[in-house]
């Protein structure tokens, strides 16, 4: 059970070596290019995960299963997220926002897939909203459940804080069903996401 | 925002007019482009905190568009998505995340050269999760002069500090233009730049509200919980205080945040239009910085409002009557009350009920709060679900007449289904009126409103009765029902009303949890906003099944159970349904 769901067969940190020493890189830097962005920091990983097949609800309030949303024939991307998530969160989806934009013609087969961690508060209804203020297009899916049920998820895909306002950014992405994941743990520019993607995908 | 925290926007912004210069130049050439000459405006209104206050707070420019920004090198955001306040919060104080450490903006952070204080490391260190690249920062203490208005607008649209430090990509580089970034300045000069009332170097003063009507049985279980936990906690603090600080020997680094807890008792009499009257003249005699527990017998609405006018937090009430909407910024509360319970036996009747066949719905009130609040609830849920065929009645009739009221309701071809929104006196009459539920498919009735009768007393009907229940089954236990039952009995507090001093002490022992957490910025805003943090964290007692919080929710627990009376289930109830959110 360990071994699958933590196979990791490759960790390494994009960007900028080690993340403690990324720090004095980062600000080494910066007197120099004052414009240039920041470099962004964010460890890649690949892992097998065994998601449980529970039943959630979608944004629109349809019954979904777990295994039929993940299940999408085609290459997809996961985030955890809540709507009333302070700094996290909005980031993430922002990325994943852009990213719908940057995919360009891609994006008619990529699907987008946001869970939300807080359950009891976000209703389809608050997730509907949430999707309109980040622009969200058909192929991105909003999913809530009962705590029980999403926290089960977040473990398989070893997500779990315990407590929401803990839990990490994270963005996983696989290319077909049954494929190994990749684990993004950081933020990225929705250009180093679409890389991933294209990454992915070229193998 | 208060007239006070305006004043004193005001008179900083007079120092720093003539920086504000090359804005006002800008204003001037817009507004000459615009032919509109009236629209011109004096100097002195040039910058605006309460406009800054919405692009902070809201996102929003004074024209009415989402302010823009770009974050992670090359994500644009607008307004609506990401704003100052979403990381920064509405206090300015930040957060501490496992994957972002968001820092302190408030008047005294921007404006004065940081320099590391030994407490906020502690808490850094050792009581906040933080991402590692902020571990190594807080290792290595970095040192930034105070900003100035034009090293801060840099920063903002820039994200390059005065030390030529690039902040993380996560902020935002903001695209406002100089007028706007005035706004914006002005309105960050006025984060914590004065002091909270109800603080003193030595003091923290809270209140405890009671209103008129309550139980003196509540009253007393309450506050016998409340003082035994202030008596406790001041000891612990004298004791601290002795100690360190004073000591070539040993070295404290909370002398600063140390404060002796005392707690006014708010009692509120007569009747509820003459309450605001009544809380602020205590307020006046001595300010408080939040209220703590309290009990309210009927509408909350009042202290509600007190606290929203004052911005004091009102920390866990006990109310059956929150208000629900629109959501306040101050008052936490444990559960939307009767409000809850009404929707949630929306989505049960919805669910249990054959569409195609509809069974008759009688709801029974008083013309009260108690009544009317659920009974508005219920009738509105079900319409959103399509469920019209609902009749009210409403009770008016003195006991003796209770059984002529009964039978009228039996007179229907399909037997109906009762919903009861009544306190004990009705339905012990009821009970006593009908022998058996004969005429009646169901019958619901509130747990909450029964207010400690005896479920015995429902033994005619009880095959009928169905109850909204909010609470966690009696079954469940959660440990850290023992710990609170063991610090009772340890300080020797009768447990009377044990879901009133539970919830009492969850009160107490997170405002206490989350004041740690301030170290010595006694911030009202950030109590609340680490509340919301914190509230999750295994303080829960166990009436509720689970407690939670977040940025803006304001009601800790979120669903109920539909029970039935079981003489063989523990605590003779019965869970008919699954936790329900409606």
């Amino acid at each position: 059970m360990l071994g699958m769901r933590a196979l990791v067969v490759n960790l390494c940190v994009a960007a900028f070596g080690v993340m403690g020493f990324g720090v004095m890189g980062v600000y080494g830097q910066a007197s120099h290019h004052e414009h240039e962005p920041a470099p962004e920091r964010y460890a890649r990983a690949v892992a097998a995960y065994a998601p449980p097949d529970v039943a959630l609800v979608d944004q629109h309030g349809a019954a979904v299963s777990l295994h039929a949303v993940l299940g999408h024939d085609g290459p997809l991307m996961l985030q955890f997220i809540f709507t009333t998530c302070p700094a996290v969160c909005p980031v993430l989806s922002s990325i994943f926002s852009a990213a719908q934009e940057q995919l360009g013609p891609d994006l008619a087969r990529v699907r987008l897939v946001s869970i939300s961690i807080d359950p009891e508060h976000d209703t389809p209804a608050r997730l509907h909203a949430y999707a309109r203020q980040f622009k969200a297009g058909p192929q991105w899916h909003f999913l809530t459940g009962t705590r029980a049920d999403v926290a089960a998820v977040q473990k398989a895909f070893d997500a779990y804080r315990g407590n929401k306002m803990r839990h990490p950014p994270l963005t996983f992405l696989r290319a077909a069903p049954g494929a190994l994941w990749v684990r993004l743990d950081g933020f990225m520019s929705a250009q180093s996401l679409v890389a991933e993607y294209h990454r992915l995908m070229d193998r | 925002m208060t007239a006070e925290k305006q004043t004193h926007a005001r008179r900083r912004l007079l120092p720093w007019i003539g920086l504000a210069a090359v804005g006002i130049a800008a204003a001037l050439l817009v507004i000459s482009a615009t032919k509109d000459s009236a629209s011109a405006r004096p100097a002195q209104a040039a910058t605006d905190a309460e406009l800054g206050q919405r692009i902070y707070r809201e996102g929003i420019l004074p024209s009415g568009e989402l302010v823009r920004a770009t974050v992670q090198g090359d994500v644009a955001v607008e307004g609506s998505q990401l704003n100052c306040a979403s990381c920064h919060r509405r206090s300015g104080f930040g957060a501490s995340e496992e994957a972002a450490y968001v820092p302190p903006i408030t008047a005294p952070a921007l404006y004065q050269a940081r320099q590391e204080q030994r407490g906020d490391l502690f808490r850094q260190l050792f009581q906040e999760v933080q991402p590692n690249t902020t571990r190594a920062r807080v290792r290595d203490p970095r040192v930034r002069p105070a900003y100035t208005d034009s090293t801060l607008a840099a920063a903002i649209r820039t994200g390059t500090d005065p030390t030529g430090r690039v902040l993380d990509p996560m902020m935002p580089r903001y695209a406002l233009s100089d007028e706007d970034m005035g706004h914006l300045i002005a309105y960050l000069k006025t984060l914590w730049a004065t002091p909270s009332p109800g603080v003193t170097d030595s003091t923290l003063h809270f209140a405890t509200v009671v209103t008129e009507g309550v139980d003196p049985g509540e009253r007393e279980a309450m506050h016998a919980v409340l003082d035994a936990y202030v008596k406790r906690k001041n000891t612990d603090t004298r004791r601290l205080m002795q100690r360190p600080g004073f000591s070539p020997l040993y070295k404290d680094d909370f002398t600063e945040a140390y404060r002796t807890w005392v707690l006014h008792r708010w009692d509120l009499n007569g009747p509820a239009q003459t309450w605001p009257d009544q809380l602020d003249a205590y307020y006046r005699k001595q300010p408080v910085f939040a209220l703590l527990s309290g009990i309210g017998a009927g509408t909350w609405k009042p202290i509600h409002d007190f606290c929203e006018q004052n911005e004091v937090p009102c920390l866990f009430p006990h109310t059956d009557l929150p208000v629900v909407s629109p959501p306040g910024a101050y008052t936490l509360y444990f559960s939307r009350g009767l409000t809850l319970e009404a929707e949630a036996l929306a989505r049960y009747l919805y669910i249990t009920l054959d569409e195609a066949d509809p069974t008759p719905i009688i709801q029974v009130y008083r013309d009260d709060e108690q009544g009317r609040v659920p009974a508005q609830a219920l009738r509105q849920r079900l319409a959103d679900y399509g469920v019209t065929h609902l009749e009210d009645r409403l009770l008016e009739a003195s006991a003796h007449r209770m059984p002529a009221f009964w039978d009228r309701l039996r007179q229907h071809e399909k037997p109906p289904i009762l919903v009861l929104w009544l306190g004990a006196d009705d339905l012990e009459t009821l009970a006593a009126a009908l022998t058996a539920p004969d005429g009646f498919r169901h019958v619901y009735l509130s747990h909450t409103l029964l207010r400690g009768m005896a479920l015995s007393k429902l033994h005619n009907l009880a095959d009928a009765v169905y109850l909204t229940y909010p609470f966690a089954l009696p079954w469940q236990e959660i440990p850290r029902a023992y710990r609170v039952r063991a610090w009772m009995r340890s300080r020797r507090i009768e447990r009377t009303h044990e879901p009133i001093q539970f919830n009492t002490y969850f009160a107490l022992s997170a405002t206490d949890h989350a004041l740690v957490h301030l170290v010595d910025h006694f911030s009202r805003d950030y109590l609340v906003e680490i509340l919301e943090h914190e509230t999750e964290n295994a303080l829960n007692p166990g009436v509720f099944p689970h407690l939670s919080l977040g940025p803006g929710q304001r009601f800790a627990s979120k669903g109920s159970y539909i029970v039935q009376l079981s003489e063989a289930a523990p605590g003779g109830l019965e869970a008919a349904s699954d936790w329900i959110i409606p």
